[in-house]
């Protein structure tokens, strides 16, 4: 049992007092940053690199990795108190989460967003401890066409989720697509829809859009109809999640868990694929998908499990390969450079200590996030007692912050408002905006991979049938779709209306 | 004092003899004093970087910063201001960033293109005035240890690209120097390659790892660690001598009989061209002064550079660099893509 | 009205988007170029306007729009957010925030001057603290130097 005795040195090097603290404070770091809006795990961590020179190698890498799986844990809260999303991960959360809330159930769906990362977390790093090496050699053979398959069953899964009007949800996901390509093309350096402005040539800011057409767009939606003591909820009922609630939780968060993972693993993947493909399975899979939108848990549980667990499949590529998949890890991997560690395939054998303390780290970490959650929880439920009109300008400004800290760029600002107001109209006319969002995240990938797969593969897209993976992937995805135009057809069949699953 | 300076010339490697003797670390501590103006600096200085955190070129600021800060007790503060591949970055230091002396930007001639290629004229890298050089990158061709190049040479790849016209799949990033290496190996040597696009050169070396592409281009740091494993191999190094961390590796010059195969990535500190004089010239002796330091050298040296003593010991380090971009140009002009 | 009228701005935008990429350029010697996806994204937004224009089934049914007293509020939230973009860069962070949250504070449902000033003073200093102290963020200076 190498990986035992590999974790028993890795305890070993963890638990001294001081590394034991900086884990903590970059916890609540992280689950601090994870809670204000608009700031989110990558600007957190580029703005507190710093710290870490001073510290050893294995204090300056736990801080910050605790700060990252934190933030994870954070981003929940407001999505579910406030339904504006703490970043782009927990955009999902907001469907289910704020429903509970308004029902007065926000204790619940806190509880159980905290339980199901703590077990989305543990049950990460324990495929961490055991499978890192072989996980890590399967994740690098992900090559451009298993890309463009996951891509395309990331927006099959999006296709399952919207609510209300499927055309307009349609209309959605093409137009992100669109929005997607505003910038610089990273296959040909051409710069597309950027009317000659710089500002553009980098593309729309995901954070920005995120923030106004979730966030700004919602708080547009409360004013309209505030007054001196408009509270977001009335009733608090329960703090904690109900015997019903962890039966309809936990075959969720095990789901979750898996899938985050295995999405973490690879780099087209991370958390917000890993949310939105968890929560379409989960509506997917439910005897009942109409609760889906009004305040299920399992639309909580699954999706926070999800994108807390690819946190944990996203540090393998870095730990065993040394190849970042996604820019937080990237980041981290800077971390260990600028102390003159370079990790790599041969990491494990040459700094056992520095491998298996990260990897025991994160075992100590989520035992502190879950201690941390669960009394924070009663002192989060009590923000909804704070008058809105008091609550939501200073919302707003750390919004405004959070969103200027990433780039530093005044002209994110202006895609932030420009998002909420039309996130405001749209939301008015009922649709969703949640297609939106994943189009614009997979489409880039799925160009970009789908471009270079035509570029290396003689056969053209025919590559995609003789890479198992990519196959196997299309494969449900095609499943998929049959599926929904059978059902489509035996609604109609049956004369209703296509759209039953809406609110 | 003096075995030190010997040994950080010796670590060095290439050459770096002159700086020698006592005059070492505190005589550019004491030059920094004599330039250093009166009412400069106030406040924190802000160092932007046009990429993201963790990468080459922010590790780089970010040890420079900390070296500055430890000689002057200054604060410097990196900033990284992304977007479009260095674009945004590059906008905001030429044109919108306070020529105060405040703000100052720790760049890679990749300026260069984007100034003259991409530009369209909204700013020029003129714009900006280099005060000091840090370090220069080359660029090396990768293959895998066990596919299809298996203990041959660069001569060996650029023949059967040439054999096999596009069949040797090789990373590149479109429109930059990787893009520029391969196209210059393959017009003197007649050969042609299939590129396969990435974003970036780390991303291809991962394809290469992942065996999706034969073969690809990359800096040292990057792939070092899978050298190391075994898993690739570097098969030449766009410079012009071997690298002294790299010995087996030959120049793509030596193993293609040319003299111009040179790709190197250039660091060096500019800040806007309206800043007073004064403290240009401050902020040009502390970044001396910082690359004097044995520790930060040391930090350099582990991430694979090299210090180019012709720019090192420039007596008008701006003009020298403006030698390197107009060299550039000419490439550009010869190549058709820029109209002269 | 306003259905339309977005149903309508689908029209033009994918309409334009598709013309625009058709310029660039579909197909290249392997494959796409950088026109096609923004082609098609184009063709299927434009499409969609098409159809949410005829398709009156898909039109929102109970839609109400806010009094003038919620439009206000609302153009009080979208004009403080603008002047604080706009202000940043010749007033400073703190500057322009203090005043975007007293605009915000009084728009919706005004409570007493000094509660708004206590308010908006404290919120703005312990936002400057979290990101500037402890964060070391810099943000925009204003002319007096913060």
């Amino acid at each position: 049992m190498e990986a035992m005795s590999g974790l028993f040195t890795g305890f070993g090097v963890i638990l001294t007092p001081e590394n034991l603290l900086l884990c903590l404070a970059g916890s609540f770091v992280g689950t601090m940053i994870g809670v204000l809006p608009g700031i989110g795990p990558l600007a957190a961590l580029a703005l507190l690199l710093p710290i870490t020179f001073s510290l050893p190698p294995i204090a300056g890498v736990v801080m910050l990795a605790a700060i990252f799986y934190g933030a994870m844990y954070g981003g929940s809260t407001t999505s579910i108190l406030l339904n504006l999303p703490g970043e782009a991960a927990s955009v999902v959360t907001c469907r289910d989460g704020y429903q509970m809330a308004k029902q007065g159930r926000a204790g619940a769906a806190l509880g159980i967003a905290a339980i199901g990362s703590f077990i989305a977390g543990t049950l990460s790093v324990v495929a961490l401890t055991f499978f890192a090496p072989i996980l890590g050699e399967w994740a690098i053979r992900f090559g451009p066409p298993e890309n463009v398959a996951l891509m395309l069953l990331g927006l099959v899964c999006t296709l399952y989720m919207i609510t209300g009007s499927a055309l307009k949800g349609l209309v959605m996901i093409a137009l992100g697509v669109l929005l997607a390509m505003v910038g610089t093309d990273v296959v040909t350096g051409n710069e597309r829809f950027t009317f000659g402005s710089i500002d553009l040539s980098g593309g729309l800011d995901l954070l920005a859009i995120v923030i106004g057409l979730f966030g700004i767009s919602e708080i547009l939606l409360n004013v309209e109809t505030i007054s001196k003591s408009t509270l977001l909820a009335d009733k608090i009922r329960g703090l904690f999640p109900t015997r019903e609630d962890w039966k309809a939780s936990l075959a969720p968060m095990l789901r979750g868990s898996g899938l985050g993972f295995l999405l973490g693993l690879v780099p087209g993947g991370g958390p917000i694929t890993a949310s939105f493909i968890s929560y379409a399975v989960e509506q997917r899979v439910a005897k009942d998908p109409s609760r889906f939108g009004k305040g299920a848990i399992e639309g909580v549980a699954g999706p926070e499990a999800a994108n807390n667990a690819a946190v944990g499949g996203s540090m393998i590529p870095v730990l065993s390969l040394g190849i970042p998949g996604t820019p937080v890890t990237a980041l981290l991997l800077g971390a260990l450079v600028i102390q003159g560690i370079q990790p790599g395939p041969l990491f494990m054998q040459q700094r056992p200590d520095l491998f298996w303390g990260i990897v025991a780290s994160m075992y100590v970490g989520n035992v502190f996030l879950l201690i941390l959650n669960l009394p924070l929880v009663g002192l989060w439920v009590q923000l909804l007692r704070v008058p809105y009109r008091v609550l939501f300008p200073i919302v707003l400004m750390l919004s405004v912050v959070g969103t200027y800290s990433a780039n530093k760029n005044l002209f994110d600002l202006w895609v932030m408002l420009a998002f909420g107001v039309s996130g405001y109209v749209l939301r008015k006319l009922q649709y969703d905006l949640a297609p939106f969002l994943i189009a614009f995240v997979l489409a880039p990938l799925l160009e970009q991979s789908l471009r270079q797969t035509l570029v290396m593969s003689p056969d053209g897209i025919m590559i995609m049938t003789q890479r198992p993976i990519a196959a196997v992937l299309i494969a449900i995805s095609f499943v998929l779709v049959a599926l929904m135009i059978r059902r489509g057809l035996t609604t109609r069949k049956t004369g209703g209306i296509p759209h039953e699953a809406h609110v | 004092m003096k075995l030190m300076c010997k040994r950080l010339a010796a670590a060095a490697g290439l050459g770096l003899a002159l700086i020698s003797g006592a005059a070492c670390a505190q005589g550019a501590k004491a030059a920094l004093a004599k330039v250093k103006p009166a009412d400069f600096p106030t406040q924190p200085i802000e160092m932007t970087v046009v990429y993201p955190a963790g990468g080459g070129a922010d590790l780089t600021a970010r040890l420079l910063a900390k070296t500055m800060e430890d000689i002057t007790g200054n604060r410097i503060l990196v900033n990284n201001r992304t977007g479009g591949a260095g674009m945004v970055g590059h906008a905001w230091l030429a044109t919108q960033a306070p020529a105060d002396g405040y703000a100052i930007g720790m760049l890679v001639n990749l300026v260069w293109g984007d100034s003259m290629l991409r530009a369209q004229g909204r700013w020029t890298h003129t714009d900006l005035e280099p005060v000091g050089y840090l370090n220069s990158d080359p660029m090396m061709w990768f293959v895998t240890n066990d596919g299809p190049f298996k203990g041959k040479t660069l001569k060996d790849i650029v023949q059967a690209a040439k054999d096999k016209p596009g069949t040797i799949r090789v990373a590149t990033v479109p429109g930059s120097m990787w893009d520029y290496s391969i196209e210059q190996v393959e017009k003197q040597n007649d050969a042609r390659f299939l590129r396969v696009p990435f974003q970036s050169g780390g991303a291809g070396v991962v394809g290469l790892i992942g065996n999706n592409v034969d073969v690809a281009l990359g800096f040292y740091a990057e792939a070092k660690p899978h050298m190391e494993a075994g898993k690739i191999r570097g098969v030449g190094v766009a410079s012009p001598e071997r690298l002294s961390h790299a010995k087996d590796m030959p120049t793509l010059n030596e193993q293609l009989g040319g003299k111009d195969y040179l790709w190197t990535l250039l660091r060096f500190v500019v800040v806007p061209k309206k800043t007073p004089a004064d403290r240009k010239a401050y902020i040009g002796a502390m970044v001396k002064a910082a690359m004097q330091q044995k520790s930060l050298r040391d930090e350099y040296a582990k991430l694979g550079v090299y210090f180019d003593p012709a720019l090192e010991n420039a007596a008008n380090i701006t003009e020298a660099l403006n030698a390197e971009a107009e060299r550039e140009r000419a490439f550009y002009v010869k190549t058709g893509r820029l109209k002269p | 009205m306003i259905e339309r009228l977005v149903n309508l701005t689908w029209i033009l935008v994918g309409a334009a988007a598709a013309t625009l990429s058709w310029r660039i350029g579909l197909t290249g010697p392997y494959g796409p170029d950088s026109g096609l996806f923004p082609f098609v994204a184009g063709l299927f937004v434009a499409a969609g306007g098409v159809a949410l224009m005829l398709a009156r089934s898909h039109a929102t049914a109970d839609l109400e729009w806010p009094d003038f007293a919620g439009w206000t509020r609302i153009l009080g939230v979208i004009g403080a957010l603008a002047f604080m973009a706009l202000a940043i860069p010749y007033l400073g962070f703190a500057i322009a925030s203090l005043v975007t949250m007293i605009i915000l504070l009084r728009t919706v449902e005004p409570g007493s001057w000094l509660s708004t000033l206590v308010l908006a003073v404290v919120s703005v200093a312990a936002t400057l603290a979290l990101f500037v102290g402890l964060l070391d963020l810099q943000l925009p200076r204003g002319p007096l130097g913060f």
